[in-house]
């Protein structure tokens, strides 16, 4: 079984205006290829800080997070930005480009890691006709759905070929129906294709799609449950 | 990111703020076509200095005056007189010199009055030394000249310059002094006789003929201005070698007591070209000013397209771009924005010169002061490829540095912060 992803005794604490904020108290989790895991809590419980920590955009106060076999703390901006061309992330808000089109949207983080363009173009297209998305590559954010735009923000973590996909709260701004389509397709992404995937929800529904829920209350990993 | 990369996805920001990035365009425009009309037109008026002036004043060619040509420096109260002639005539290297003697006076000729610059000069003399330009085009001038003989430029018979002449040889035309003896003001009236009309001559000559001449033989003049005091006396030496110039200078100022000037052309070619210069030199400043605000104002745009983009630099971090990428993507916004700007900025320039000069303003600059007589001026614009290379890398340049400190900043944004970002 190989390791993707380790924390060690992770620390996050922050100020909020004048107040510090301990946002991680000491997480242990450790995350192996092929996983599905749902970080489960309420809001406040940290698991927004933990997956900026896991995607590298962030830098813990105490302990140490590993990606692949790269300690995140001790690597400079440069290795930090190599390190998020191999790790898909998709947010709550889906933070698409709103001038660019759906498909130049999927193509950006190609175009960032340098790839011709014919072969982003090539990239991008297969991946929006696996999220189901065909014909609307043209079209750009406003012109798309809350669900197709989470759609397009999938397609555009796939794109460069992650070991890991991120997912903070990928149902939170849509209906139940179309996030219970976007869960399959999410599945199907870890049963038929190997992905790993790390999701982060306060839905109890949404984590059932997982095979390990791990529940975090105030900063610290309370209990794990496997689906 | 490619380069190519680099700039489509900065054309498509300037394009999605198109009131915005235009304004921070225009703004470089206004400065970079300021620049290149202004130099443009400059240019040419130096370009005016050197040939057309060179034209009609050899450089054999001398002028001697009791005015200065500094602004500061006092005139002399010491005259010349018709005769000194003989005294420069006498001197080595001198071939030889004639004295004008100029008044203003009202002239009618056919129906129309003009006040005009009337000079009395030997026309013997006079076509030797400006053998070119003192030639008749109808008529002839005249080798024993009566007292009624009168030769006229060519605008002063066709001043409209559409073949729509007033006179012709032979034709009278009347000359009238205005002076005063004591307290009363006397107006002297005499009519002469058109025995000559120049060709069109063009450009300016100092001290030579011009399209608004008006000439009399010396003798008339002195009869009828009832003096024989004169402002200027050109000299034509036998040779054009500098040392010989200087020398033979340096001699008329001595043999009249150096109360007197000699310029040369060297000399007025030098001045005129100081002041256009100092004038240039002025005029650049402010436009580098009027850019210099334009480049603030590319500042202010950027700034506030950052705050507005804070969210889209925290996806490109996220998605594993370098923060001197990310830095080269906003300064190759400033980059477009100077170039495009630039670019429109030379094409509105080069209209506006063009037009200045078609519609020509700036012709008809004509004056006819007292002594120093210039002839008609007209300015073309002078385009050269290193004036719109220069103004081209200038207006980029001061985009760019302008774009730096807002590119600084965006390259600087953490990724979760700017994610944060509302």
């Amino acid at each position: 079984m190989v390791t993707v992803l380790q924390t060690e005794n992770l620390e996050k604490n922050y100020m909020l205006g004048n107040i510090p904020v301990h946002a991680l108290r000491g997480v242990n989790l450790e995350v192996a290829e092929g996983d599905f895991v749902a970080i489960l809590g309420p809001s406040g419980s940290g698991k927004s800080t933990l997956l900026n920590l896991l995607g590298a955009l962030d830098t813990p106060s105490a302990g140490s997070v590993r990606i692949g076999n790269s300690d995140v703390s001790v690597l400079n901006d440069s290795e930090l930005a190599l390190l998020r061309r191999r790790i898909g992330i998709v947010f709550q808000f889906f933070n698409l480009v709103s001038r660019l089109t759906a498909r130049e949207n999927v193509e950006l983080p190609l175009s960032i890691a340098n790839f011709p363009r014919s072969k982003r173009r090539e990239i991008a297209e297969d991946l929006l006709e696996m999220v189901g998305l065909k014909d609307r590559m043209t079209h750009k954010p406003s012109e798309l759905s809350g669900g197709e735009r989470q759609r397009v923000a999938i397609a555009r973590a796939l794109a460069s070929k992650p070991q890991f996909l991120l997912m903070d709260e990928p149902t939170g701004n849509i209906d139940s129906k179309t996030a219970k389509e976007l869960m399959t397709l999410v599945k199907d992404l870890n049963t038929k294709h190997g992905m790993t995937i790390v999701m982060v929800t306060h839905d109890r529904t949404m984590a059932k799609y997982a095979t390990r829920v791990l529940e975090l209350l105030d900063g610290q990993i309370k209990k794990e449950a496997c689906n | 990111m490619l380069i190519r990369d680099a700039f489509s996805y900065a054309i498509s920001a300037i394009k999605r703020r198109k009131v915005r990035k235009g304004l921070a365009i225009l703004g470089v425009t206004i400065g970079i076509a300021a620049i290149i009309s202004i130099v443009s037109l400059s240019s040419g008026f130096q370009n005016l200095v050197s040939t057309q002036f060179e034209q009609g004043f050899s450089s054999d060619t001398l002028i001697v005056t009791t005015e200065s040509i500094s602004f500061v420096d006092t005139e002399s109260d010491l005259q010349l007189y018709v005769n000194d002639t003989d005294i420069i005539n006498g001197i080595e290297n001198v071939n030889q010199s004639a004295a004008l003697l100029q008044r203003t006076c009202a002239i009618h000729i056919g129906d129309q009055e003009y006040i005009l610059g009337v000079v009395g000069v030997d026309f013997e003399t006079y076509s030797m030394i400006f053998s070119n330009t003192f030639l008749a085009d109808s008529g002839s001038i005249p080798d024993a000249p009566d007292n009624k003989s009168v030769i006229i430029g060519a605008r002063v018979n066709d001043p409209w310059k559409n073949g729509s002449v007033l006179t012709s040889i032979g034709d009278e035309i009347n000359i009238t002094y205005t002076t005063r003896s004591g307290f009363e003001i006397e107006n002297r009236t005499y009519t002469g006789r058109i025995d000559a009309i120049l060709g069109e001559i063009g450009g300016t000559n100092i001290g030579g003929p011009i399209d608004i001449g008006l000439y009399i033989p010396i003798d008339t003049a002195e009869d009828f201005f009832e003096t024989d005091e004169v402002g200027t006396i050109i000299v034509q030496l036998t040779s054009s070698d500098e040392e010989v110039i200087e020398d033979t200078s340096n001699e008329i100022e001595e043999s009249f007591g150096n109360q007197i000037q000699v310029i040369t052309p060297k000399s007025v070619l030098e001045a005129i070209s100081s002041i256009i210069t100092t004038i240039e030199l002025f005029v650049s400043a402010i436009t580098a000013i009027s850019l210099i605000v334009a480049g603030v104002g590319i500042m202010n745009i950027m700034l506030t397209s950052l705050m507005e983009r804070t969210r889209e630099i925290g996806i490109l971090k996220a998605l594993g771009m370098h923060n001197r990428t990310v830095l080269g993507v906003f300064l190759n916004e400033a980059l477009l924005i100077g170039l495009i700007g630039s670019v429109l900025g030379i094409v509105t320039g080069s209209t506006l010169a063009l037009s200045i000069d078609q519609l020509g303003l700036l012709e008809n600059f004509t004056t006819g002061t007292y002594n120093t007589v210039l002839g008609e001026i007209s300015i073309r614009p002078v385009f050269e490829i290193s004036l719109f290379l220069n103004s081209l890398i200038f207006g980029v340049m001061i985009s760019v540095i302008f774009g730096l400190y807002p590119a600084w900043r965006a390259a600087r944004m953490e990724p979760v912060d700017a994610l944060r970002h509302e």
